[in-house]
């Protein structure tokens, strides 16, 4: 848990990072030893990993862009990660230039990544913080001053309150959030679910994660649901990944291959 | 196969392998990578060249993952048999060559440069953390040395490695000083044993922490108080590292508590400790005594402080005590005693010693001595004040304090009643038959109604005639255990909690009542001056006057001179204006006992005065009055008659006594020598005087001496 208040933590590279597997899963280089080796494992237990990591991209990217069309201007991305190839600033500044992009991670190389790539571009910046201390995170996101609390903001959650137990109480954690964000604001989840795959394989997944930086809890349909309090979802509601309004340049086959919920809500 | 078809399938290998959020026009690009591949085919065209430039540009379109190299060449693949001719189909395998070696340089490009930004990227991650732990490290560093407590860190061998300012400030040391020093040498001669034990099991690992307070000695010599707090510090295996000492000056908490804990313990009149102190010495004296150990508690009491406090005003009764005080601490210290003063006018001493080292008989003894000077007070003559003293001594194994005090205050109350003056033994033998004051204070209340007052009446006869003049009605406690106490065992006591009213009252009735059936020509009843303040005195007078129907000049009320020398107050002289007015005669008693003050005579009209026994006591132990003794007394009982005064002498107890009274022309005597004092003897025919003799009849009946030792109940006159 990062601190910036006080003593860093120190960094451990030989600990898996979620966030550089995930580049892996990619197909991206920004990664190390055990992150790869640890990513191995897990596409050898789950083959269609990365086709689900892919598949959880093509949902942020019609999500943005729907959030856009909505006149969302306003991202805060929270377990954003490795910025890879392309991301939701390269997305949204596409579609609107003037579009603010704030990403937000606990992995302090992920976030001196995202720095560097982010250098000179004035509408999107990367700080250090934990979704699970919403006070503090929110306090270094008004110090930022890139987004303005008053006007809507989106904030997405992707493929991240998976690695928050029951115990932090996420749907708490998030009304913190939704209480910040002015009227208008949204809240986009995608999720991953036991509820499509056989227990051994969810299993399995989950103690292989046991050892990384963040622990997995899948959550149902259901749970997904609740994480939405205080907002309206808008259509199609709470869906697998790949339903979400797909677009032409997405599949709904197999759409049950991809064992992930995704939603977004509006604060009315 | 048209460029249209191969383009839609670059696309769609494009689609399988890409990155859905890269934000690229698939379609574009597909176009693009299909007219490369067509002019990579013609027959001059460099193929392999081609090829790499496909291999590129999938890379560079981040189409980076094994299964995309894949993906490009099967499309190359499945263009194959469309295309006809070897040359071109060696072209092709030129051109798949190249996208491999084209794509694998350019990912190998990728890689490389993607490594490296991740480095960087850890490596300013890295450096963050570690300004960050420098700048908390700063940070924590001032907090340290500006804490207002001291921090030290030191090693395991007891070497100071770290100190802080305040701790710098706290002992007067500097951090040089201070690292060259070692824990052991900040040992204070007051550590108990416990302190450097407790260092020792935190050093060797045997416990984690530890708290005390402690002093040190500063650099300068003075001592400090601490509150000191050290923990251990175990490095990875457990082992001990380091200690931590969080050390807290409390040296002005620590005075301010020593002043209290003063105070507390401290009378703050005359400085010496007070009850609580001494009885704690005590506690501890009898706590854990060896053998031969002797403990010995000196009751002290003043005689005749309250006359002085009452006649001199307060002030000069609180200079005497410091004068007592400093006079018996003074005496005390060869001794060793502990002098303590346990209120008002009482003090005690507390010896503690080996068998046969002191004689508490003796120190006692010398402390009366030495109260013998006249103490010089403030503004006054010299003052003398006397005292009596209870001496309890025993063995300090079995003793306890509770008793120790009780049977004190025996031995006090015993000396007291033996004459005052005097230093009393405990004699455990007596003890049953006494009560501590604490007890008639007990039983007082109620004594009236539980019916255990009685009156015994002692004749007043006149020297000339031998007639009876009066009678002295005197009380009597029958105490359901004890038997029959005096009134000096109960009356000071009671006055001192308005017992005495409902005493006074009885007494009254009591009198009036036997007066009625007795042949006496009237009574004498002792009044306290509390009486003189109760608003219901006069008509109590009335109604048992008015109750035994006889006339009020049959009534006499006696009151001490020490009394009548402190009616400052107009109440209740104006009370005795009155009942003078109905008929009631007026008696001085105990004339001459303390400054007489003779201008106190003219004040009420006073009818009788009777000069204190205290005048025969001299002649008693068989000592005749020196020649000014007699010109004195026989001056007095001239001025009394000189205002009409009757003078009674009291306490006489013998011939020679009656001789004397009778020369100095006393006009009335009472005393053994004339009659004891006894119950009314009810007159069956209520009329006439009794054939009183000048030669007492009881004394006679007894058969006895009137020269033996004067008993205590001759003194007693209430």
């Amino acid at each position: 848990m990062t601190n910036p208040q006080w003593v860093g933590d120190d960094i451990d590279l030989t600990r898996p990072s979620v966030s550089r597997m995930y580049d892996y899963y990619l197909g991206g280089f920004h990664n190390f030893g055990p992150d790869r080796e640890m990513a191995e494992k897990a596409i050898a237990g789950w083959p269609e990993l990365p086709q689900i990591m892919r598949a959880n991209r093509a949902f942020l990217r019609r999500g943005v862009t729907y959030l856009i069309d909505q006149g969302v201007r306003q991202f805060l991305d929270i377990g954003s990660g490795i910025p890879t190839v392309g991301n939701v600033h390269e997305v949204a500044q596409e579609l609107a230039p003037d579009a603010k992009i704030v990403y937000v991670d606990t992995d302090p190389v992920a976030v001196a990544h995202s720095k560097q790539l982010l250098e000179g571009n004035t509408g999107a910046a990367a700080l250090s913080g934990d979704f699970t201390r919403p006070a503090e995170l929110l306090q270094e996101v008004q110090q930022l001053g890139l987004l303005d609390p008053q006007k809507p903001t989106a904030v997405l959650l992707n493929a991240l309150l998976h690695f928050v137990p029951d115990e932090a109480k996420p749907a708490e954690l998030i009304a913190h959030y939704r209480d910040w964000s002015a009227t208008g604001s949204y809240l986009m989840i995608s999720h991953a679910t036991h509820e499509l795959h056989p227990t051994e394989q969810t299993e399995g997944f989950k103690q292989l994660y046991r050892n990384a930086t963040s622990q997995m809890r899948f959550r149902g349909r259901d749970e997904v649901a609740t994480f939405f309090e205080g907002y309206d979802l808008v259509e199609p509601g709470i869906e697998l990944l790949t339903r979400w309004r797909p677009d032409e340049a997405s599949s709904t086959q197999d759409a049950e291959r991809f064992p992930g919920w995704a939603g977004v809500g509006r604060k009315p | 196969m048209s460029q249209k078809r191969l383009s839609a399938d670059w696309e769609l290998a494009l689609r399988e392998s890409g990155d859905p959020l890269a934000g690229q026009d698939f379609a574009h690009l597909a176009e693009r990578l299909a007219m490369v591949t067509l002019a990579g085919l013609t027959p001059t065209a460099d193929a392999e060249k081609s090829g790499r430039r496909l291999g590129r540009m999938l890379a560079d379109a981040h189409f980076t993952a094994p299964r995309a190299i894949g993906q490009a060449v099967m499309v190359l693949a499945r263009y194959a048999p469309d295309v006809g001719d070897l040359h071109r189909e060696r072209q092709l395998l030129l051109m798949q060559g190249g996208l491999a070696a084209g794509h694998a340089s350019a990912v190998q490009q990728r890689l490389l440069t993607h490594q490296e930004a991740i480095h960087q990227a850890a490596s300013a991650a890295r450096d963050e953390v570690a300004q960050a732990l420098s700048e908390s490290e700063a940070r924590w560093r001032r907090l340290v040395d500006q804490a207002p407590v001291g921090i030290a860190i030191g090693d395991i061998e007891g070497n100071i490695l770290e100190a802080n300012a305040s701790l710098q400030r706290m002992l007067g040391f500097t951090l040089d000083d201070m690292r060259g020093m070692r824990i052991e040498q900040f040992t204070h001669p007051e550590d108990g044993e416990d302190v450097w034990e407790t260092y020792a099991d935190l050093v060797a690992g045997r416990s984690d922490e530890y708290r005390m307070e402690k002093q040190y000695v500063r650099k300068d010599g003075e001592v400090a108080w601490t509150n000191l707090s050290v923990s251990l510090i175990r490095d990875p295996d457990g082992e001990p590292a380091f200690q931590v000492a969080v050390v807290e000056d409390i040296t002005e908490r620590h005075t301010l508590q020593e002043q209290l804990s003063h105070e507390a313990t401290h009378d703050p009149l005359t400085g010496l400790p007070n009850r609580v102190l001494f009885l704690r010495r005590l506690d501890r004296a009898v706590a854990d005594p060896g053998p031969d150990d002797r403990v010995a508690v000196l009751f002290i009491d003043l005689d005749g402080f309250k006359f002085v406090n009452d006649s001199r005003g307060h002030i000069v009764g609180d200079r005497v005590l410091i004068a007592v005080a400093e006079r018996l601490a003074e005496a005390a210290q060869a001794s060793g005693a502990l002098v303590a003063r346990l209120a008002g006018d009482e003090f005690v001493a507390l010896l503690s010693s080996r068998r046969g080292e002191q004689r508490p008989m003796t120190v006692a003894e010398e402390l009366l001595a030495a109260l013998k000077k006249p103490l010089n007070v403030t503004g006054q003559l010299p003052v003398q004040v006397g005292a009596s003293i209870g001496v309890v001594e025993l063995a300090a194994a079995g003793a306890n304090s509770a008793e120790i005090m009780q049977a004190a205050d025996l031995a006090l109350h015993a000396a007291k009643e033996a004459g005052k003056g005097r230093v009393v033994e405990h004699d455990p033998q007596r003890r049953a038959g006494q009560l501590t004051k604490f007890q008639v204070a007990m039983q007082l209340p109620g004594l009236v109604e539980r019916g255990e007052l009685a009156l015994v009446y002692q004749p007043l006869v006149r020297l000339d005639t031998g007639a009876v003049h009066s009678v002295e009605a005197l009380l009597r406690w029958n105490h359901p255990h004890m038997g029959p106490l005096s009134p000096d065992m109960f009356i000071r006591i009671a006055e001192e909690n308005a017992a005495i009213l409902p005493i006074g009252r009885w007494v009254l009735d009591r009198a009036c009542a036997d007066m009625a059936v007795s042949a006496w020509p009237a009574v004498n009843i002792n009044v306290s001056v509390r009486q003189l303040y109760s608003p219901r005195f006069l008509n109590d007078i009335k109604r048992a006057l008015d109750l035994a129907q006889i006339e009020p000049s049959m009534l006499r009320v006696e009151i001490t001179e020490s009394v009548v020398m402190n009616l400052d107050d107009p109440e209740p002289v104006a009370v005795l204006d009155t009942l003078v007015n109905m008929g009631v005669r007026l008696v001085m008693d105990d004339f001459g006992t303390g400054y007489s003050n003779l201008a106190a005579l003219r004040r009420l009209p006073w009818h009788e005065l009777k000069l204190a026994g205290a005048f025969l006591e001299s002649s008693r132990a068989g000592q005749a009055w020196s020649p000014t003794d007699q010109r004195i007394l026989q001056t007095l009982v001239e001025l009394a008659h000189s205002i009409d005064l009757l003078v009674t002498a009291e306490g006489v107890e013998t011939a020679e006594q009656d001789q004397q009274v009778r020369e100095i022309g006393c006009d009335v005597g009472q005393g053994w020598f004339y009659a004891r004092p006894a119950p009314v003897i009810i007159q069956p025919s209520a009329t006439r005087r009794p054939a009183a003799k000048p030669t007492p009849p009881q004394a006679r009946r007894n058969g006895s001496a009137p020269n033996t030792a004067p008993m205590p109940t001759i003194q007693v006159r209430r």
